[in-house]
C-alpha cells in the first residue's frame, strides 16, 4: 500500500495541481476546445446537407457522418493546455523539487495527462448534443456515447505529447501553443470531414497513413454503427498505444533533460 | 523621412529578422486550408444550382481573406514591446504625431496581406484560377484584401493599447473564425438555411468575398464593392481612432 502511494502520489499531486489550474482558467481549459466543433457542427450541417447527393456517405447523410467527427476534433482543438504548464514547471524547478519524491520522471507527467484526457468530457458533452440537435444520430443510445468520450479522451491524452515534448524541449510556454495548426492538418486530413472514397488521391493516401482516421472511423461505428465491431477494437487499440507512445515519448524527452541538468 | 515612415521601416526591420512570423504565418495556414479544403469539399461544385465554373474558384476568395486575418498582430506586439521596452518614451521627447507612429506600424500589416495575397493568386492562376478581371482586378483585389487585413489589425492595436497583455493581443487571433464560418466562404447562399442566410448576409465578410468574386468573374458588383469598402473606412476608422487616443493617453502618463 505504501508503495502503491510513493507510485501514485505525485502524479495525483500533479493531477489534482492541474485541475486547480484548469478550474481556474476553466475557458481555455474546459470550453475553448469546444467551441470550433460547436461551430464547425452548426454551419456545416446547415451547409453542406445537399453534398448527400454527390458523395456518397457510408452513413446514408452528410450530418450523420460529421458529427463523430467533430467530437473527435474536441480533442483536437486547443490540443496541449497543460503543456504551458509543464514549460513553466520546468523553468520554476517545480518539477526539480517533484524528482526527489519519485524514482522516475515519467511519473511526474502521468497527472498531465490524466487532466488531457478528462478536460474535454464537458467540450464532447456540448458538441455531442448540439450534433444531434442538427441532424446527427446515436442509434447506439448510452454505451455508444461512452465509447466515443473514451476515444476522444485517449486521443486528447495522445495528441497531448506533441506538446509536451515541445514544451520540455524549448521550456517555453509559448512554443508549444504554435502547433496548434498542426491540428487543422491532422483533423482535414482524416475522415472526420468526407469518406476517403471522395477525396483525391493524395488526401486518401494522407488520411489512410493518419491514425486519426481509424479513431475516427471507431467514433463512428460506436455512434451510429456496430458497437462490437473490429473497427471500434482498432480504435481503440490505435488511441491506447498512441497515449502508451506519447506517455513513453515524453517520459524518455523529460528524464533526458533532467539528467542533463 | 516621415514619422510614419521611419516607424514602417523599423516594422520592416523587425519583419526581416522574423520572417516566419510576419510573411509565413498569414500565407502558409492560408494556402494549406484553402488547398485542403478545396480538395475535400469539391464535390461542392456538383450541386446543381452551384454558380462557378469550379469550387476553387469559389474558395479562392475565402483563401485571400485568410491571409488578410491569420497572423493578424504581428505590428501590434511589435508596438507592445516598444512599450515595454520604454522607446515609446524615447518617442515622446521628439515632436512624433502619434497617430503617424500607429499609421507606419498599421501599414505594414497592408504590405504583409499583399505579400501573402499575392503568391497565393499566383498559386492560383498556375492551377486555372478564372479571373475574368484581368490585372486591374487582381489590383483591385490585393487593394481590398490590404484594406481589410489594415482595418482588421485596427482591434489588435487597441488591444496592445490599452491592455498591454501579450497573451490578450495574440489572444484575438481566433476571433474572425466564427464570422468566417457564418458567411459565403464555405458555399453560395442557395446551400443555406434561411437563418444562415440571413446572418451570412449582414456579415462583412460576406461583403468582402462576394465583392472579390464579382471582381474575378469580371463583372464587379459595385454594391459589395461599396459595403466592403465602407466597412473597412469604418473599422478602421473606429479602431485607429480609439487606439490613437489610448495611444496619446499613454504617452501622458
Amino acid at each position: 500500500m505504501n508503495a502503491l502511494t510513493a507510485a501514485t502520489g505525485p502524479s495525483s499531486a500533479v493531477f489534482a495541481r492541474s485541475v486547480r489550474e484548469g478550474l481556474r482558467d476553466p475557458g481555455p481549459a474546459l470550453f475553448l476546445p469546444a467551441l470550433p466543433p460547436l461551430l464547425l457542427v452548426i454551419a456545416m450541417t446547415s451547409l453542406f446537407g445537399r453534398l448527400n447527393g454527390v458523395i456518397a456517405f457510408p452513413t446514408g447523410s452528410f450530418k450523420e457522418f460529421f458529427v463523430p467527427g467533430a467530437i473527435m476534433i474536441v480533442a483536437i482543438a486547443g490540443g496541449g493546455f497543460t503543456s504551458a504548464q509543464v514549460a513553466e514547471d520546468l523553468r520554476s524547478g517545480f518539477i526539480d523539487r517533484l524528482r526527489l519524491q519519485v524514482r522516475g520522471p515519467l511519473i511526474l507527467l502521468l497527472g498531465r495527462f490524466g487532466f488531457e484526457a478528462i478536460r474535454i468530457i464537458p467540450g464532447v458533452a456540448a458538441v455531442l448534443c448540439v450534433g444531434l440537435l442538427f441532424g446527427g444520430a446515436l442509434p447506439n443510445g448510452l454505451p455508444g456515447a461512452l465509447v466515443i468520450t473514451l476515444l476522444a479522451m485517449l486521443l486528447s491524452a495522445a495528441y497531448a505529447g506533441l506538446f509536451y515534448i515541445a514544451a520540455i524541449v524549448t521550456e517555453d510556454p509559448q512554443t508549444p501553443l504554435n502547433l496548434n495548426p498542426v491540428g487543422i492538418i491532422v483533423s482535414f486530413l482524416s475522415t472526420a470531414f468526407i469518406p476517403r472514397a471522395a477525396m483525391p488521391s493524395w488526401a486518401d493516401t494522407a488520411a489512410g497513413l493518419n491514425p486519426v482516421t481509424v479513431i475516427v472511423d471507431g467514433a463512428r461505428a460506436a455512434m451510429i454503427g456496430d458497437l462490437t465491431s473490429a473497427t471500434v477494437a482498432a480504435a481503440l487499440a490505435v488511441a491506447t498505444a498512441g497515449v502508451a507512445i506519447s506517455v513513453v515519448a515524453s517520459g524518455a524527452v523529460l528524464n533526458r533533460k533532467l539528467s542533463r541538468g | 523621412m516621415s514619422a510614419a515612415q521611419l516607424m514602417f521601416a523599423r516594422t520592416a526591420t523587425q519583419a526581416r529578422r522574423n520572417p516566419g512570423v510576419a510573411f509565413g504565418q498569414p500565407l502558409i495556414p492560408s494556402l494549406l486550408i484553402g488547398t485542403i479544403f478545396t480538395a475535400l469539399f469539391g464535390a461542392v461544385e456538383e450541386i446543381r444550382g452551384f454558380p462557378l465554373a469550379s469550387y476553387d474558384d469559389w474558395v479562392l476568395p475565402g483563401t485571400l481573406f485568410l491571409s488578410a486575418v491569420v497572423g493578424a498582430g504581428f505590428t501590434a506586439a511589435e508596438l507592445l514591446r516598444d512599450i515595454e521596452t520604454g522607446f515609446i518614451d524615447r518617442v515622446r521627447l521628439t515632436p512624433a504625431d502619434p497617430a503617424s507612429l500607429i499609421a507606419g506600424r498599421a501599414s505594414f500589416e497592408g504590405l504583409r496581406a499583399v505579400v501573402a495575397a499575392t503568391v497565393i493568386l499566383a498559386i492560383a492562376t498556375t492551377r486555372g484560377l478564372t479571373n475574368e478581371g484581368g490585372i486591374l482586378g487582381a489590383l483591385a483585389v490585393l487593394a481590398l484584401t490590404a484594406g481589410f487585413a489594415t482595418a482588421w489589425n485596427g482591434i489588435f492595436f487597441y488591444s496592445a493599447i490599452t491592455t498591454r497583455n501579450r497573451a490578450a493581443v495574440l489572444g484575438l487571433q481566433p476571433l474572425f473564425f466564427p464570422i468566417m464560418l457564418f458567411s459565403t466562404w464555405f458555399g453560395p447562399r442557395f446551400l443555406m438555411p434561411s437563418w444562415f442566410e440571413q446572418v451570412a448576409r449582414f456579415n462583412p465578410v460576406t461583403w468582402y468575398l462576394d465583392a472579390t468574386r464579382s471582381i474575378l468573374s469580371g463583372h464587379p458588383d459595385w454594391g459589395f464593392i461599396g459595403i466592403s469598402v465602407a466597412f473597412i473606412v469604418g473599422l478602421a476608422g473606429t479602431t485607429f481612432s480609439l487606439s490613437i487616443s489610448a495611444y496619446r493617453r499613454l504617452a501622458a502618463e
